[in-house]
């Protein structure tokens, strides 16, 4: 670690200079005051360290990997940090709270073995059977169990092939490599006017004493909050995710499903009770999973529904959308026409004749 | 016998974790090295292994010309002569660190090597138009770097690397590199000339310990989503950039019934080789490497 004195410069020709490599700049140099807790100077230097930029031919780099991606063995697309993203923030730093940033670019990046590790959870959490209990339709999606740093019980047969599986006992099937590769999802090269990479972040601990001591003091009133402040991967960053399983495209894309779910929905890194770490796939998937919630929309869904529970017939229900909703709908926004478009796909199913011809038609006319 | 050599370059795309399994140090997976002078490498075994199953699309006949038979029974046990047994014509050698990326307050990164790492690549490299000479020993610590280095400070010429601070001179020597080594990668030119940085030995020896990529990794209980107790481990991997060299050679096929000549071998070991997925932890996208070969190819008799 380099400690710099007060009002020293790692170069000093080029006073205040922004070091070109954010990783480098958080991990191995810190001004001396940071160490002894000055809040201001910590203020200071973490400001200065959100002031990187893209380094000079990341943008070419950033293409070569990607463009090293091709054919159906391969799955791709770009998620965006709808809240902040904090991985690795149990490496050490100069501020006590780690950052995990591409090792030789210094931009940040979703390691695969977080990637893959979230999955994993997912799937067997959501997927899986609950503990204790025995469900033939879940045990596919069983976790490998483990007791202490043994594992004591083989998965279940998609989660093995997704995942892999360690050696279990000579009873179990061997342990094999999972078939999918999660690969280290790339920061995605600014665009024009788009926000900076990292952002400053605070956490305010108010009973320091309480839990510096193991619950030895007690928490009270009086105790002076303290604030610790560090760096996070700004909100509004996009990254590749990749994935590849060779000749195995439809494993493939379950994965994909998988990854999506879970950035979207449980969020990847540290501190995601707090809401950090939310990604959304901005490639549209297969099953939009994000469902748009206007009025116009909400009230169209009320009317299915309730012309559902009445047993409405679908020819009789179809006229109603005709008369009642077609034209209303077709003024519309782009995204809103998409949803009402699921939302008739998954209530109306018109089997023949004229009926099915016009709603076609209808659909046809909202996507245009 | 004539062997036809072919001299490639190795090109990590993300981190390569070419490990030894096990460690007594502060790492609990470190890669792989060279004993005597601690460089970083990637064994010719491992290479070949990955380049035999990439291959798994030529016929079976030349394919087993190639990389030889494989033993019925693995290890020391199936060591045994059978009918018809018979050498692969491939020998593939290990490929040696030529280039470490090393992070740089200015310039985000350097490709560091030394006048040692040059010397060794130039022994593999022998023969090829355009090798630059000897580089020379630095007399003390220090580095030189290419005229449009981008990673020295502008007055005073010094390189900023991790925490050390060196001194650094301009000497052609070392944009004769880059551009020899950016043959293999043309588009790339510029990128590696503006950042390839030669450094005194000694130096290099300590970046090789520590400017590696260490990563901690952790495994979360499902139940508790904490830290499992003891499931944490530090795994070393040379960086994404990373450069490396190493030797392809071939002999005729020596496989009755396929007559294969050397530079026939080579072509079909290298047809289309472009990217490899090298090293352990490959389902975390550990070790996808780009090789290429020199174009131009250099004859050897062996005695």
């Amino acid at each position: 670690m380099w400690l710099m004195a007060d009002g020293e410069d790692r170069c000093p020709e080029t006073p205040g200079q922004v070091p070109s490599h954010a990783g480098l700049g958080y991990t191995r140099c810190a001004p001396l005051a940071v160490l002894q807790e000055d809040p201001a100077a910590r203020k200071r230097w973490l400001e200065l360290l959100t002031q990187c930029r893209e380094p000079a031919r990341y943008s070419q780099a950033y293409r070569r990997w990607k463009e090293s991606f091709q054919g159906p063995d391969t799955l791709c697309f770009i998620v965006r940090a709808e809240s902040r993203v904090l991985v690795g923030h149990g490496t050490s730093s100069a501020t006590g709270v780690g950052l995990t940033l591409h090792h030789t670019w210094g931009v940040p990046v979703l390691p695969g073995s977080a990637l893959k590790g979230l999955t994993a959870h997912y799937v067997q959490t959501v997927y899986g059977p609950e503990p204790g209990i025995e469900d033939p339709e879940r045990e596919p999606f069983r976790g490998t169990t483990w007791e202490f740093s043994r594992p004591s019980r083989a998965p279940g047969r998609v989660f093995r092939r997704l995942f892999g599986s360690p050696d279990v006992d000579e009873l179990s099937e061997k342990g094999s490599q999972g078939e999918v590769v999660f690969h280290d999802a790339l920061w995605v090269p600014a665009e024009m006017g788009s926000g900076p990479m990292l952002a400053r972040d605070v956490l305010t601990v108010h009973q320091r004493a309480y839990y510096e001591s193991g619950g030895r003091e007690w928490p009270v009133d009086f105790d002076d909050p303290n604030p610790v402040s560090f760096l996070t991967v700004a909100p509004g960053n996009r990254f590749l995710v990749v994935l590849e399983a060779r000749g195995e495209r439809a494993l493939l894309e379950r994965a994909g499903r998988y990854v999506r779910e879970a950035l979207e929905s449980w969020g990847l890194g540290g501190k995601t009770a707090a809401g950090y770490g939310r990604l959304v796939s901005e490639t549209p998937s297969l099953q939009s999973s994000r469902i748009l919630e206007t009025p116009a929309l909400m009230e169209l869904k009320t009317w299915l529904e309730e012309q559902k529970a009445r047993n409405v017939g679908q020819r009789q229900q179809f006229q109603q959308v005709e008369q009642q909703w077609a034209k209303r709908l077709l003024a519309l926004s782009m995204p809103e026409r998409h949803e009402a478009i699921r939302l008739f796909r998954k209530f109306l199913n018109l089997k023949r004749g004229d009926e099915q011809q016009r709603f076609e038609e209808l659909l046809t006319r909202l996507r245009a | 016998m004539s062997m036809e050599i072919r001299p490639y370059l190795l090109h990590a795309l993300s981190p390569l974790h070419a490990g030894t399994g096990q460690s007594v140090g502060i790492i609990d997976l470190p890669i792989a090295r060279l004993r005597a002078t601690n460089i970083p490498f990637v064994p010719g075994s491992s290479l070949k292994g990955v380049l035999r199953e990439a291959r798994r699309s030529l016929p079976p006949a030349e394919w087993e010309a190639l990389f030889g038979p494989l033993r019925e029974v693995s290890g020391a046990a199936g060591d045994e002569a059978r009918e018809g047994d018979h050498a692969g014509a491939l020998v593939v050698g290990d490929a040696r660190l030529v280039a470490l990326p090393v992070r740089s307050f200015l310039g985000t990164f350097a490709w560091v090597s030394s006048p040692l790492l040059l010397e060794l690549a130039r022994r593999d490299l022998a023969g090829l138009d355009g090798l630059p000479g000897r580089m020379k020993r630095l007399p003390a610590t220090g580095a030189r770097v290419g005229a449009g280095s981008i990673t020295v400070s502008p007055k005073q010429r010094r390189l900023l690397l991790e925490d050390l601070d060196l001194d650094a001179q301009v000497e052609p020597a070392v944009d004769a590199w880059a551009r020899f080594l950016s043959r293999t990668w043309p588009e790339e030119e510029e990128g590696l000339r503006e950042r390839f940085a030669v450094v005194d030995d000694e130096t290099m020896s300590f970046l090789l310990e520590t400017a590696t990529q260490v990563e901690t990794r952790v495994r979360i209980d499902p139940d508790t989503g904490t830290v499992v107790q003891g499931a944490l481990w530090q795994e070393e991997s040379l960086p994404a950039e990373t450069l490396l060299v190493g030797v392809l050679a071939a002999g005729r096929s020596l496989r009755r019934g396929t007559e294969l000549s050397a530079t026939e071998v080579l072509e079909r070991a290298l047809k289309g080789t472009a990217l490899l997925q090298l090293g352990g932890k490959a389902t975390v996208g550990r070790g996808r490497c780009r090789l290429a070969a020199w174009p131009g190819v250099s004859r050897e008799a062996r005695p």
